[in-house]
């Protein structure tokens, strides 16, 4: 408890504002290559102006995307706004429209949904009230008052803490039956990564999908305090590069190995860099100067306990829904649970017109992309917006009074394919995204589900 | 040298081996017996039934042509006969060969300008009572829907008109010449598919990771895309699914060929074969049924050859052809519908969670 408590104490005292600005250098160059890369890929058009339908967020259906060369400006804008962000140029407007620009763009569509865009989302926040460009940035030749050598150290554990959160519940996410009794799904994964120089001549050994999955919960668990350690820290970091290197080569996850490596780079403070580049242990008296902020010192506090209060419930909210939450999906999302299903579903809509009784059937590749189609098949509240969608389409064509069902079947790390919304129920008749526990077939022991 | 200073030399060491061990996959590498299994499943896959079919594609398609010309020389009753034989060899072989659409010959859309179906009837016949000189190049430059074995079909076939009147409709000329061309342009159009497996022969093989780019991951979407569009469109539209129950008759394919099932059936062999990869009496003759039983799905594996045993059963429970069994056989034509739906979902959604397969073809990322 002492440490802790002289932890808590420590909280107020005057740090250096060195992390933050290698930090806020590194985040910055990071979002512009992610959103190159994002234009490169033609995910544009892929992702925003193909489809015919978006997955909108409970809440944000007001959000659609804008006209094509709107779209196309706006994810160029996120990329100079992130250029601007690591110069340290404008940078608290630029870091205020990078936030607001990027968010947009991922609360277009559920389909597209990724944790490490909604971390990138969270760090852009609290970016907004840090003074990232004190030192080392533009602002500080065209702004002098900006000029800072310090700063107060919670401002800095700030983002320690959503790094933490996403480690930790992360881990906490991997203890489950599948993960550690059946090392699924890494069993599946890694037996289609055998092709893996060296190393993949091993990866259809049961025993390497056990390695890793163990190895990968005890990670996400412990790495946050081995890097909050001095002593342990630069072995933490050597771990955290060797990691994310690894499900880099090995998986399909873009851009999250590298911001998670180079967002461990805000644990080393003043003295590790001296360390590593001036070969020096002492470190110079801080020159402590009057700090600047959007908010009052004490406004922030509770603007920052009230983010972390959500930040800590968000997670734990899947306890609230009854059934196996990776079979149900009910409080997944915005909760960090990283790779820990393998699913597969397939979904046709039967469409039945009460009063002449004629049938459709409906596949969803007529109406959605290929991506969209993949994500809906095995997520009940994307079966059931997209019923909806097709009630108001049905609607638009004359048919006034409809049933709506779903012929569903999902297959869950390896598991005999089975329904995941109940085929009988009218879909049309489910109001809002809160009654979704009505529909699902819970699979209460999911571990009795014979394997395929 | 202080402990940061060591750490940093390692972690630059191990990135850089990170790095580089991706890309030098240049055979030398150890590879495990599964990828020795996946390359077997795609060596045998091109070499016995991949690279032989779209031969005999081709060669059926020469001979479809000849058998044109003789029609062209000598109309007659006997010659149209011929003709149409001949034509249902070549579309069964291309039934066939249609799971196969990946690499460039997907690229090249090639397979829209050997069978687009259904025809565009009134560009054909506005073709023919035009005035443009109708040669092979004239119909390499038409739409996909007014070209290559349905358009054959569309001419030499007509569920309305009996032989003599089918025949009957060559007395012009015009015609005539487009028969002639669309069977010249088919020799050509399926000499370029032959070379452009041949070309990919080498790519496809080697192609032995399972991930996104692998070429086992390639063929289930091909395995999945063929068996959508029996259920969704071969099967489903003929029912009437898309239009409210009201059954559709001509839209079966091969309707005026009344060789729908047939057809349908050629499609399943090959789907069988390739999952089976028994397509020869070579020793090593992987299929995906192996790759289950190493992954001891093995109830899973009998699970899918029982249904697809299921779908030529239902496809045999059907006396007449799909046009007309929509109507006198309609709960048959429900049950193949099912039959076949089953068969996809367990392709679709079982065997590719066992196998890690990405049932899309965009590389947006995961988590």
């Amino acid at each position: 408890m002492t440490g802790i408590k002289a932890y808590y104490q420590s909280l107020n005292s005057k740090v250096s504002l060195q992390p933050l600005i290698i930090f806020r250098i590194a985040f910055g160059l990071l979002m512009v290559a992610s959103q190159i890369r994002f234009l490169l890929k033609g995910w544009v058009k892929e992702l925003y102006l193909a489809p015919k339908f978006h997955f909108t967020y409970p809440g944000f259906s007001w959000i659609t995307p804008l006209p094509e060369v709107w779209m196309y400006s706006l994810v160029v804008a996120t990329i100079l706004l992130a250029l601007c962000v690591s110069l340290g140029l404008f940078y608290r407007i630029s870091i205020i429209l990078f936030f607001l620009s990027f968010t947009y763009l991922e609360l277009i569509d559920k389909s597209f949904y990724l944790n490490h865009y909604y971390f990138v989302s969270l760090i852009s926040f609290l970016l907004i009230f840090l003074p990232a460009n004190g030192k080392f940035s533009l602002d500080t030749i065209l702004f002098p008052h900006v000029r800072k050598t310090n700063v107060t150290k919670w401002l800095i554990e700030i983002i320690k803490w959503q790094i933490c959160l996403t480690y930790i519940f992360a881990g906490i996410a991997k203890i489950n039956y599948d993960w550690l009794i059946l090392a699924q799904p890494l069993k599946i994964w890694l037996s289609a990564r055998t092709d893996t120089p060296i190393v993949g001549s091993f990866f259809n050994e049961p025993w390497v999908a056990y390695l890793f999955s163990w190895t990968g919960m005890v990670y996400d668990l412990t790495i946050a305090f081995f890097l909050l350690k001095r002593k342990t820290r630069p072995y933490a970091f050597v771990f955290v590069i060797i990691f994310h290197l690894m499900t880099w080569t090995l998986f399909n996850i873009g851009m999250f190995p590298f911001i998670m490596i180079f967002s461990a780079l805000i644990f080393f403070d003043e003295k590790d860099w001296k360390k590593i580049f001036f070969k020096q242990t002492n470190v110079e008296a801080i020159n402590e100067r009057k700090p600047i902020f959007l908010f009052k010192t004490k406004s922030l506090q509770y603007i920052m306990t009230g983010y972390f209060i959500i930040q800590i419930i968000l997670p734990l909210r899947h306890h609230l829904y009854k059934g196996n939450l990776r079979w149900t999906e009910e409080g997944y999302r915005f909760a960090w649970h990283v790779m820990v299903v393998e699913k597969t579903g397939y979904c046709e809509f039967i469409v039945k017109d009460k009063d002449s009784q004629k049938n459709w059937t409906v596949h969803p590749s007529q109406y959605l992309t290929k991506v969209q189609e993949k994500q809906m098949s095995f997520q009940p509240d994307m079966i059931w917006q997209f019923a909806k969608y097709l009630e108001s389409d049905f609607k638009e064509k004359g048919i006034a009074d409809m049933s709506i069902n779903v012929k569903n079947f999902v297959s869950l790390n390896g598991r005999k394919s089975q329904p995941l919304v109940d085929p009988n129920i009218d879909l049309t008749e489910i109001e809002s995204e809160f009654q979704l526990s009505e529909i699902i077939v819970k699979e209460e022991e999911l571990e009795s589900v014979e394997l395929n | 040298m202080t402990v940061f200073q060591k750490s940093i030399i390692v972690l630059i060491t191990l990135s850089l081996a990170a790095l580089i061990i991706p890309s030098c996959s240049d055979g030398t590498v150890v590879y495990s017996e599964l990828d020795y299994y996946r390359e077997g499943q795609l060596k045998n896959t091109f070499r016995n039934e991949i690279a032989p079919l779209h031969a005999l594609f081709a060669g059926e398609c020469a001979k479809l042509s000849n058998v044109s010309i003789t029609f062209t020389n000598q109309l007659n009753e006997e010659n149209l006969i011929k003709l149409r034989k001949q034509w249902l060899e070549t579309i069964l072989v291309w039934k066939r060969c249609e799971l196969y659409n990946q690499g460039p010959v997907e690229q090249s859309f090639i397979h829209n300008s050997i069978d687009k179906w259904p025809v565009n009837a009134t560009t054909i016949e506005t073709a023919i009572n035009g005035e443009d000189i109708i040669d092979k190049s004239y119909i390499a430059s038409r739409g996909s829907n007014a070209k290559g074995l349905a358009a054959i079909e569309y001419l030499i076939f007509n569920q309305e008109k009996n032989t003599s009147e089918v025949l009957n409709d060559f007395s012009n000329s015009r015609r005539l010449d487009y028969l002639s061309s669309l069977s010249e342009n088919l020799v050509e159009v399926s000499e370029s598919t032959n070379s452009m497996w041949t070309g990919y022969q080498n790519e496809f093989e080697t192609q032995a990771g399972g991930g996104l780019e692998g070429g086992q991951n390639k063929l289930i979407n091909n395995l999945i895309n063929l068996l959508e569009e029996i259920v969704q469109t071969k099967v489903g539209k003929v029912l009437g699914n898309s239009n409210g129950g009201t059954p559709m008759p001509s839209l079966a394919e091969g309707y005026n060929s009344a060789a729908s099932l047939q057809m349908i059936k050629a499609n399943l062999k090959t789907i069988e074969r390739c999952y089976t990869g028994e397509f020869s009496q070579a020793p090593f003759r992987v299929g995906f049924d192996e790759f289950l039983i190493q992954s001891e799905s093995i109830a899973l594996n009998e699970r899918i050859l029982n249904q697809i045993q299921s779908c030529y059963e239902s496809i045999d429970k059907i006396q007449n052809e799909l046009g007309s069994a929509v109507i006198s056989e309609n709960q048959q034509v429900v049950a193949l519908y099912d039959t076949f739906g089953e068969l996809l979902i367990l392709l679709k959604v079982d065997l590719a969670n066992v196998l890690g397969s990405t049932i899309t073809f965009t590389d947006n990322d995961g988590d």
